[in-house]
């Protein structure tokens, strides 16, 4: 079964249940204020937890808007008076933050095609060729997303020296590229198991090779699993820090979470330049959520129920 | 049709060209392998050359004297355990990673449990509900707690301001405590994660399938029984799933408290991630850093296995 219809599938018993079983409490509130009450509770609530999760990205967007002068007020001044531009201009003109955004599309998205190069490939494999202890090397490859990051930090660092790698992109692209691959691997194998059988068997009969097959049919059919994969990943590596920290020591070529991290002054942060970086840094992976919503979710899921 | 022409690229044991169709399918089997081996290969390759090897190079280091600023010593010793054994810093910061990740993942899947049960339901907005829950989590780590940071901020911050415009007390140094800076901390923590824990919750609450809940309606069981006695133990599979990778994730914690306090007021935040990297990465002592990694390794393997032998339970994986 695919993402896809796993999804439509769940929409479906969602509504089907939503008719008989949830519909209950409203069917009830026509007969006591209690319910409506329970409800009105409810709904309270619901947006109290979804402006928990909401106040400090908006707390951030009013921040980098704000002038200048309404900054450091005492007490801080929550809705500003008029709005600028003025932070965004220095936080790309003046401030290095234009520079460490190329650095982090360069690594973030070259490290993601790499990994889903090798992932969808694996994934196949394992998902659709026959051959013996496959579900050993599945095993084994997951068991790889388990070694913590934290303990690779020392040896990486020292190879990267031994080969003059470190403040180069490839000291951050080699490490994400096989930090993602076992979860692309459970990705593409979860995805490309549940596409009918008969796909490559029909590319045989047109004259096509495994190879054949594989480029010219099962890429094509797999394009959702490739991009639900790829999501992740990106906003993955594009918010890794601990490595971006170890081996850009070059202030030129920090990504943008260790530059913002890194911002001079501990103490006194120029703060509407830092929420102007900030509200830059998220744009690409909401953009990313906000037309993908469904499929990331499903994505982040998947290993976690099946 | 279709099934002439499948069975046509499968093994015919009971067909009368007996013998040339195992040949065919010999060789045809054989190059499925081949082309197996050739797909999987560069992902094993990399792997162990980026991944495994570092690995066992850390357990080799942690049993040498490697210092990056002393001559390179190749002899085998247990100096830097003991070292560690009397370091008392490395203690605090044993004991705060397991007080933090205990801590933090139970406060992340309560807060997280009660959202999922929450978009579980029908309501108006519950698309626009979900979408705010993916915020939190796709935010960078580090940058959600330079953000947090500034909004504790004693003078520019928005939790003093916020106090002091309802006329409350409002000169609260929110990091200069080692008490507030440990719940700061915490407040952090469960706000970036909890969404995160919720998602996979939802998923696992929408398996459920509602005509159990619609039997329970007609034997007439409260909402707290349908909670204890449906949801949850059919909840328990997810909940040990969330339960062991947060843990293993709130073990290495390095970004939020990086980004937040450094490990400060004094060491009431420092954890092994953070002084290890304060050790290797920042006072190049190689040795002593990944003594601290092995440790670190087996904490992790240590809690994992926990769960899973306290959680585990076969029957409930249906």
């Amino acid at each position: 079964m695919s993402l896809t219809e796993v999804q439509s599938q769940r929409e479906a018993k969602r509504k089907t249940s939503s008719q008989r079983y949830r519909s209950g409490p409203v069917r009830r509130s026509k007969r006591s204020g209690w319910a409506k009450a329970r409800m009105g509770l409810f709904n309270a609530s619901a947006i109290v937890l979804g402006f928990y999760a909401l106040f400090p990205v908006l707390w951030i967007l009013i921040t980098s808007l704000k002038p200048q002068s309404q900054l450091t007020t005492q007490p801080v001044t929550i809705i500003p008076s008029s709005i600028t531009l003025g932070s965004y201009r220095t936080a790309l003109g003046q401030a290095p933050f234009g520079r460490y955004y190329i650095n982090s599309l360069v690594v973030s998205l070259s490290s993601t095609v790499a990994t889903l190069i090798l992932g969808t490939l694996a994934g196949y494999a394992i998902a659709r060729l026959r051959f013996r202890f496959k579900k050993t090397v599945l095993l084994v490859i997951l068991a790889f997303s388990f070694l913590p990051p934290i303990t690779l930090v020392v040896p990486l660092f020292n190879l990267f020296r031994h080969f003059s790698l470190l403040n180069t992109y490839w000291a951050l692209i080699i490490p994400y590229t096989f930090l993602s691959l076992p979860i692309c691997v459970w990705l593409m194998n979860a995805y490309l198991q549940d596409l009918p059988k008969e796909l490559e068997e029909a590319a045989m009969v047109d004259g096509l090779n495994y190879f054949g097959a594989f480029i010219r049919i099962i890429l094509r059919v797999a394009i959702p699993g490739i991009v639900t994969a790829g999501l992740i990943i990106f906003a993955t590596d594009w918010n890794e820090f601990l490595l971006a920290l170890t081996f850009m020591t070059d202030n030129s070529m920090r990504t943008l979470p260790v530059g913002i991290a890194l911002y001079p002054g501990q103490y006194t942060f120029p703060w509407g330049i830092i929420s102007a970086a900030t509200v830059l840094a998220l744009v690409p992976v909401a953009l990313a959520v906000s037309v993908f919503q469904k499929r990331l979710i499903s994505g982040m899921t998947l290993g976690a129920v099946k | 049709m279709k099934e002439i022409i499948a069975d046509e690229s499968r093994p015919l044991p009971s067909s009368g060209k007996k013998a040339v169709a195992k040949k065919k399918s010999r060789g045809l089997g054989s190059r499925e392998k081949r082309f197996a081996f050739w797909l999987i290969l560069p992902t094993f390759v990399g792997l162990t050359a980026i991944l495994l090897y570092p690995s066992f190079q850390t357990i080799l280091w942690s049993f040498q004297h490697y210092v990056l600023t002393d001559p390179f010593q190749h002899g085998f010793t247990f100096s830097n355990y003991t070292q560690l054994f009397h370091d008392h810093v490395f203690w605090l910061a044993l004991k705060f990673t397991i007080f933090y990740a205990v801590l933090s993942v139970i406060g992340q899947s309560i807060v997280g449990l009660g959202v999922a049960l929450m978009a579980n339901r029908e309501f108006r907005g519950r698309g626009l509900f979900r979408a705010a829950l993916l915020f939190p989590w796709m935010m960078p780590t580090v940058i959600t707690a330079v953000v947090w940071r500034f909004m504790y901020d004693p003078n520019y911050g928005l939790f003093n301001g916020i106090l002091e415009r309802l006329g409350l007390p409002h000169s609260f140094v929110w990091l200069g405590s080692p008490t507030l800076a440990i719940i700061a901390l915490f407040l952090v923590a469960i706000w970036k994660v909890n969404s995160f824990a919720a998602l996979v919750f939802l998923a696992g609450l929408q398996s459920i399938p509602a005509s159990v809940y619609e039997a329970a309606d007609v034997d007439g069981v409260t909402a707290w029984q349908k909670f204890s006695r449906i949801t949850m133990p059919m909840l328990r599979p997810t909940i040990l799933v969330v339960l062991v990778l947060r843990t293993v994730e709130a073990l290495q914690a390095f970004d939020i408290i990086y980004g937040l306090t450094l490990g400060g007021p004094g060491y009431s935040t420092l954890n092994l991630p953070l002084y290890l990297y304060q050790q290797a990465i920042q006072g190049l002592n190689f040795g002593y850093g990944s003594a601290m990694g092995v440790v670190l390794a087996i904490m992790i393997s240590a809690f994992a296995i926990f769960y899973v032998k306290v959680l585990y339970r076969p029957e409930s994986l249906g």
